[in-house]
């Protein structure tokens, strides 16, 4: 067992962390991290409307339908924020590739908080792949 | 053996803190607390188990580490079939400290294996599993603790409930979490849009359409006035009262649960404040698990006293004893 002095760290660095953490939550927009581990419980709404499309040489768009690529598609809305976003472009952009879909992937991500705040979160005419920070507006 | 000391026998920051954090009680709370979250964990298991699939192998994973990876999907079945014998033995309080160290290790992988499986209650029972790895819930409410009742009122002949006592230690962290997921939840909605009631209103209206409010409305209300009642709840301003009361109960829970002569009226409110959302936003595990946890702000003698009436005359229930060695203080 710890002694009471290692107990009493571990106890105030916990409490520090649980104290501490959550306060990013509170700082940090809806629009740039998702906010987990920060207790935001049923506090805000936040809806997104997105289109991705594929463009290929030729010119011609094609919709792409990317809810499959999600274990639970109606959950898709946890990666629309500034932070998450880059991650699920980059890995977008090696899908396609690995299935042999070639072109340019433009995105549309406009997202609302509250049903007041709206803000889009993707530079619409940059590819993904290849734009800085996968086309997510910093 | 511990020394009984009075409480106004050692005074300063040092000696408060130890007390707080040491005092040795009767268990009685947590181990019946140990019993009703087991019970919680069962039925959460379900859920999650549809909901945490991230962490099955392909399509798109945001891992928090390298490890842990995703699995394979009779593998994921494995990880969640295999914790309802330890949630079991974590109800009986049989090994309870192992039991709860193998279902957080279960709990983490799948939870951590893809930042999509992150919901606020998951991450609220997995902390609780950790206090539980180090605390003495087993000593109380378990079957080890009635079969030691057994021999031990056997031997003495009587009837009645021993005296234990065990450090408070976990139990307080416990407390402490219950008390900071208010506190913060509160200070989420500390906003324009969440005090105008737009949020509720967005969170609510499927649940007034026809979800359990509509449903129950339905059976009550002519159908006019039901049309009326949904018009009149699409609006925010409608939800401006439950959305100051939330506010209000959420910041204050986590200060009035701690001072015993506000606490049965904060419980009141917080089980009648659970049992809504519960109802209405379907949150009813989670709302299930903070209302268990009422009992660990509980005074040490209200449920041995509460027991007691049930099963006759006991022994009275142990005092708190100064912060010292560690272990069981039989008497």
């Amino acid at each position: 067992m710890p002694s009471r002095r290692n107990t009493n760290l571990l106890i105030a660095g916990f409490l520090l962390f649980q104290l501490i953490y959550p306060i990013r939550g509170l700082v940090k927009n809806k629009f740039d991290t998702w906010g987990e581990f920060t207790w935001n419980m049923y506090s805000q709404t936040y809806v997104c409307t997105t289109r991705y499309q594929l463009a290929d040489r030729s010119g011609a768009r094609h919709e792409l339908n990317v809810r499959p690529y999600f274990a639970v598609p109606d959950k898709i809305g946890r990666v629309f924020n500034r932070q998450d976003l880059p991650t699920f472009h980059k890995f977008l952009c090696e899908e396609l590739a690995r299935e042999g879909r070639q072109g340019q992937i433009l995105a549309r991500v406009s997202c609302t908080k509250n049903q007041v705040q709206t803000e889009r979160l993707v530079r619409e005419n940059e590819d993904i792949c290849t734009a800085p920070n996968h086309a997510v507006v910093d | 053996m511990n020394v009984v000391e009075s409480p106004a026998a050692s005074t300063g920051v040092a000696a408060r803190w130890d007390r707080f954090w040491y005092e040795e009680r009767d268990p009685l709370s947590l181990g019946v607390f140990r019993a009703l979250f087991a019970a919680c964990l069962a039925m959460e298991l379900p859920g999650t188990q549809i909901q945490s699939t991230y962490a099955v192998q392909g399509g798109f994973h945001l891992p928090y580490f390298p490890f842990p990876t995703p699995v394979s999907p009779e593998l994921y079945q494995l990880l969640h079939a295999a914790q309802f014998p330890f949630i079991l033995l974590l109800g009986l309080g049989a090994l309870p400290r192992l039991s709860a160290g193998i279902l957080l290790a279960l709990q983490s992988y799948v939870f951590f294996a893809d930042k999509l499986n992150f919901r606020n209650h998951p991450y609220f029972f997995q902390l609780l599993l950790l206090f539980l790895m180090f605390a003495p819930s087993g000593q109380a409410f378990s079957l080890p603790a009635a079969v030691r009742g057994l021999f031990d009122r056997a031997r003495r002949g009587g009837t009645g409930r021993s005296s234990l006592t065990a450090p408070v230690t976990m139990q307080r962290l416990m407390q402490i979490q219950v008390s900071i997921v208010y506190f913060y939840a509160a200070l989420h909605k500390m906003t324009a849009q969440f005090l105008g009631g737009q949020v509720l209103a967005d969170l609510m209206g499927g649940s007034v359409s026809g979800g359990p409010v509509g449903n129950l409305l339905a059976g009550l209300l002519a159908p006019a006035t039901l049309e009326r009642f949904r018009a009149s709840a699409a609006r925010p301003e409608f939800w401006v009262p439950a959305a100051w009361l939330t506010v209000i109960l959420e910041v204050s829970l986590p200060f009035v649960l701690w001072v015993p002569r506000w606490r049965t009226a904060a419980m009141i409110f917080g089980i009648g404040f659970h049992l809504m959302i519960g109802y209405t936003m379907r949150i009813g595990v989670f709302s299930a698990a903070m209302i268990a946890s009422y009992l660990l702000f509980l005074d040490p003698e209200t449920l041995p006293r509460l027991f007691g009436r049930f099963r006759g005359p006991s022994v009275a229930p142990a005092p708190a004893t100064v912060p010292g060695k560690r272990g069981r203080n039989r008497r």
